[in-house]
């Protein structure tokens, strides 16, 4: 894939937690604490201008930054 | 009197002797006329192509095609696709090519089931919000030649990674999961699933076509209760996507024996409650979906428990 608006990171976050991962779940599995998971989802949602966690997978899905 | 009778006999013999000569001026028109029949019947192939309807959709419709080589079929359904391409005369009325105008295939290449398309640079003048649909019917038409399953978009020989005018990526390789005609109705984050459906509509003729729909929702049903669920709810009109599945239809169960699928419905599945059939809209609605979704070669289709 290439370079879109997400980092490596946030994208790795954003494609576990379309998988029905927890905060906890995501942390664990990519080595991070809970707290930086949060901080990834919440600069996501601000840099496409959306409120909610569902509104930030829609804008990402639109824009084929993340897939199923 | 026998002079009169010579003379009958002359005249008859000479008009005879004129549609025996007349039939042997004109025998070839008659087996021209056969074997241009004949021929006609040999050479005339349908295949399936994703134009955009006049609701905006990509839909799948079919077009005559003269070519058999799959290299060619490829360059015939591109120059189709491409408005005011060389083949605009096939186009069935109610759809539009999608390609903007002087687009070019300057080469192709078929490695298994990857076909890399390199591009004139007018593809990239695609308005923005056609910019995705022009992939979505690419992909699609491409993908329904036989053989291949995955495509590559090159500009002037440069992989296609970026819509320039939306900013929406692309995976250097495609295939039908890039979506198509997407909708997204998601409110949370939990169980959020992805399912093709084939709606149906119109021509302006009364022929009817399919829309496949990206659906993106909330559901931690299977696909195939989605598909279902999808075509007996109520029909949006202002959405153009119709179904014509009976509202109380419902599929009682399902199972799948290796690449076939067993599809048990209650009696709603027919039309009505006199004739025992079932629209041909529906059986095809059902199949693209399924087929889109699963890997299946055949759907067997079961009214309470008995084949149909």
């Amino acid at each position: 894939m290439s370079k879109g608006i997400l980092t490596k990171r946030e994208r790795e976050v954003f494609e576990l937690l379309i998988k029905n991962n927890s905060t906890k779940d995501i942390a664990d599995k990519l080595n991070i604490s809970e707290k930086t998971v949060r901080n990834h989802i919440s600069n996501v949602m601000q840099k496409l201008g959306v409120k909610g966690r569902s509104g930030a997978v829609v804008e990402l899905l639109r824009l084929n930054e993340i897939s199923l | 009197m026998i002079k009169r009778f010579s003379i009958k006999q002359i005249g008859k013999y000479t008009i005879l002797l004129l549609v025996v000569f007349l039939f042997c001026l004109f025998p070839e028109k008659e087996s021209y006329t056969l074997d241009k029949k004949v021929n006609k019947e040999i050479s005339i192939n349908y295949h399936d192509i994703f134009l955009i309807d006049k609701n905006g959709y990509i839909s799948k419709t079919n077009i005559q095609i003269s070519k058999k080589k799959k290299g060619d079929i490829i360059d015939e359904l591109i120059e189709t696709l491409t408005i005011n391409g060389k083949y605009q005369d096939k186009i069935p009325n109610g759809f539009n090519a999608i390609l903007p105008v002087d687009t070019k295939l300057l080469d192709k290449q078929i490695d298994d089931n990857i076909l890399t398309l390199n591009f004139s640079k007018e593809l990239l003048e695609t308005k923005k919000e056609l910019e995705e649909k022009v992939i979505e019917s690419i992909i699609y038409t491409m993908t329904s030649v036989e053989g291949i399953d995955y495509i590559k978009i090159k500009i002037e020989g440069n992989l296609l990674t970026k819509l320039p005018k939306s900013g929406k990526l692309l995976d250097e390789t495609l295939d039908r999961n890039f979506g198509i005609n997407k909708m997204y109705n998601i409110d949370k984050i939990k169980n959020v699933k992805k399912v093709i459906i084939y709606y149906s509509n119109k021509t302006n003729e009364d022929n009817t076509y399919y829309i496949p729909v990206t659906k993106y929702i909330n559901s931690d049903e299977d696909k195939i209760k989605i598909i279902i669920d999808e075509l007996t709810s109520k029909i949006s009109y202002e959405s153009n996507l119709m179904s014509y599945l009976n509202y109380n239809a419902k599929l009682l169960d399902y199972s799948f024996n290796e690449d076939e699928l067993d599809l048990n419905f209650n009696e709603y599945l027919f039309d009505s409650e006199d004739n025992k059939k079932v629209l041909e809209e529906v059986i095809y609605s059902i199949s693209y979906s399924i087929m889109d979704n699963y890997e299946v070669s055949k759907i067997n289709f079961y009214v309470n428990n008995e084949e149909i």
